[in-house]
């Protein structure tokens, strides 16, 4: 019987070994289209008959967004699209559920390392580090540097405490910050740990930090809004390490000018690459160009756990981490 | 019987309140000689009966306390009060000869400096100077390498004070495994659960050395290039206790071979004066001396200094000795 096959969308870099392992249960295909719409032909040629697909973040450049256009032309053969990535909003699930396509992603080996960037811009905005750093690469050491606040003894309000909202309190927790948390559904006291669970509204209004850990998907987008910046303390932090879409990154720009909010720390944006020029233009507000798990380190687990969702669904149809909307399905 | 005469040098801008309190024990003077010159003339004339200083690192008179102030400071005064965890810039030496104690401000400073020190590690250890450096020219994260994570990485404190200690409580929260080199071993409790090893085992086995030892004369260019060359290949360098316990140059010629990775620096040896070759370099994470530059933590500082003055005039003792003193009291 011939092995399943199995199509690589983007590149492999740390596990290659681990890769090339996995052809003691698959046929191994690397995708060489240059586009979209020459993935949709190879999809009925050359890649007709394939089962699962790891596919990249950075593939979308190819490829487009895994859309109910796009998904229409896979195979009936075709069953799990196994993503490389926490945040998996370049794939459109109901169309995959509808099709029998299951979809695994990354959480928990990006727990770490994006807690990291998230604590690094907590500290930046608070402390007003982005100011400081750029006087001093101007020259001007820190003359003109205002000072700034502590985090000890400040709220830290949480959005969306799954794995990387629950790394990011035990970091805020040895800086002094209070955590409290929204989430769908209150945490077991075991995985909340001390935090305390309040409505989004009470989240909105009592924060000094407000960090946003929550997926993007058609529910969550635009969720920090004009509206929601109005609910909030006068001077709040925000930080952002989950999707620039839950924000609405021009309500952002409004909010720093009027000083509602004081400042603000970002990984990732609405259109990134493309960031708002308010936001460009203002010296205080740190900004990271979406670094949240490019380690070595973390690039590697997360390599090696799609690697293993593959293993699992061709030995035993069944993926390891599959997508929360899809849970029910296995 | 009058009271005793208090003198500021420098600026207090948060715990004004608390200043002024201390008239009820104490007359008040603020420093205003226009010059060092002028001041010293001053010790003999209005400030001659000076028993407590309260002295700020300024660049007014007597900002540095060396032997020429101290040798014209009158006989009355007893106790300098100092505002800052770092007090190189007085000669508590000379002001042991003549009978003068000096206090600093540990404690309230640990907090806010081990916040910039942990910011640092992280700067560093994620490269993260390059990546902001690299947006902010409108070229998003191209040709940015990938980095590396704080878990599982070795940190070794150099000097396991209030700050050392503090930086250990936040670098576990990242995962990190702490040792530490102090001038002797803490108790258990205050290691809690930090190893204690040698200089050398400390340079040779740490991933990250953090530096957070006072600087003096035994301390100065304690890393120096023959410390680098005892070090990992590829080691990260914090550094927010004083420039001048780091050999500048040395660090510099360091990170160009490749033996420290990046580094992260509040402090410099000549600062606000940094070795070009750091400012040429995009990697390395530099902030001018922000350690404990916030409204909260500088109120506690100033209202630190007061209470010590208070203690100095009522009970003839400071509530926090330099270590240098312990032994004269």
């Amino acid at each position: 019987m011939t092995k399943p096959h199995i199509l690589l969308l983007g590149e492999i870099r740390h596990a290659k070994s681990e890769w090339e392992a996995l052809s003691d249960v698959a046929t191994l295909s690397v995708c060489d289209s240059a586009n979209r719409e020459e993935f949709i032909k190879d999809l009925k040629g050359k890649y007709s008959d394939i089962v699962a697909v790891y596919r990249t973040f950075p593939s979308v450049a190819i490829t487009g967004r895994f859309d109910a256009e796009l998904l229409k032309e896979f195979p009936s053969t075709f069953k799990y699209i196994c993503h490389n990535g926490a945040g998996y909003d370049q794939i459109d699930v109901a169309p995959c559920t509808d099709r029998g396509i299951h979809i695994s992603n990354c959480p928990s080996t990006v727990d770490d390392a994006t807690a990291d960037v998230n604590m690094f811009l907590i500290l930046g905005a608070l402390r007003n580090f982005n100011d400081a750093m750029v006087n001093l690469r101007k020259g001007n050491w820190n003359a003109g540097v205002p000072l700034s606040n502590d985090p000890d003894g400040k709220v830290l309000g949480i959005l969306g405490m799954g794995g990387i909202g629950r790394a990011l309190k035990k970091r805020a927790e040895a800086f002094g910050m209070t955590v409290q948390y929204y989430n769908r559904k209150e945490l077991s006291p075991e995985l909340a740990a001390g935090a305390k669970y309040v409505s989004f509204d009470e989240l909105l209004a009592t924060s000094d930090v407000l960090s946003l850990n929550l997926p993007l998907n058609p529910n969550t987008r635009h969720t920090i809004n004009k509206e929601a910046f109005e609910k909030m303390k006068d001077g709040i932090i925000i930080v952002n390490t989950a999707r620039g879409a839950v924000m609405d990154e021009a309500a952002l720009v409004d909010a720093l000018a009027s000083g509602k909010v004081k400042n603000a720390g970002l990984d990732v944006f609405e259109a990134e690459p493309k960031i708002h020029p308010g936001l460009m233009s203002n010296e205080k507000v740190i900004l990271l160009p979406h670094m949240g798990t490019l380690t070595y380190e973390t690039q590697k687990k997360m390599e090696v756990q799609v690697l293993d969702n593959i293993r699992a669904a061709l030995t035993t149809a069944k993926l390891n981490t599959i997508v929360p909307e899809q849970a029910g399905l296995q | 019987m009058t009271k005793p005469h208090v003198l500021l040098l420098g600026e207090i801008v948060h715990a004004k309140d608390e200043w002024e309190a201390l008239s009820d024990i104490a007359t008040l003077s603020v420093c205003d000689s226009p010059t060092e010159e002028d001041f010293i003339k001053d010790l003999a004339g209005k400030y001659s009966d000076i028993a407590a200083v309260y002295h700020t690192h300024y660049s007014g008179p007597a900002g540095v306390i060396d032997k020429d102030v101290i040798g014209a400071l009158p006989p009355s005064l007893k106790f300098i009060c100092h505002n800052g965890a770092g007090y190189d810039m007085i000669n508590v030496n000379a002001c042991a000869e003549k009978g003068i104690l000096v206090s600093n401000t540990p404690g309230t400073v640990d907090d806010a400096t081990a916040d910039v020190n942990m910011f640092l590690i992280l700067g560093a250890l994620r490269e993260f100077n390059l990546s902001m450096t690299t947006l902010r020219k409108g070229n998003w994260n191209k040709g940015v390498p990938l980095a590396h994570d704080p878990e599982g990485k070795v940190l070794g404190i150099l000097g396991m004070g209030g700050i050392g200690r503090a930086v250990k409580r936040r670098a576990e929260g990242f995962g990190m495994i702490t040792q530490y080199h102090n001038r002797k071993p803490l108790s258990d409790e205050m290691a809690a659960g930090a190893k204690y090893v040698g200089f050398d085992e400390l340079l040779a086995t740490s991933d990250v050395i953090s530096l957070n030892l006072p600087l003096n004369a035994h301390t100065r260019h304690i890393i120096n290039k023959e410390a680098f060359a005892k070090m990992k290949d590829g080691v990260i360098i914090a550094n927010t206790a004083r420039g001048a316990v780091i050999d500048e140059q040395a660090l510099v010629d360091a990170l160009e071979s490749g033996k420290v990775r990046c580094a992260g620096l509040d402090v410099f040896e000549a600062e606000p004066k940094i070795h070009p070759g750091l400012i040429a370099n995009e990697k390395v994470i530099l902030l001018p001396h922000v350690g404990t530059r916030t409204y909260e933590t500088q109120k506690k500082m100033e209202i630190q200094v007061i209470e010590n003055v208070r203690s100095a005039i009522t009970e003839a003792k400071l509530l926090t000795l330099v270590p240098e003193h312990v032994h004269l009291v």
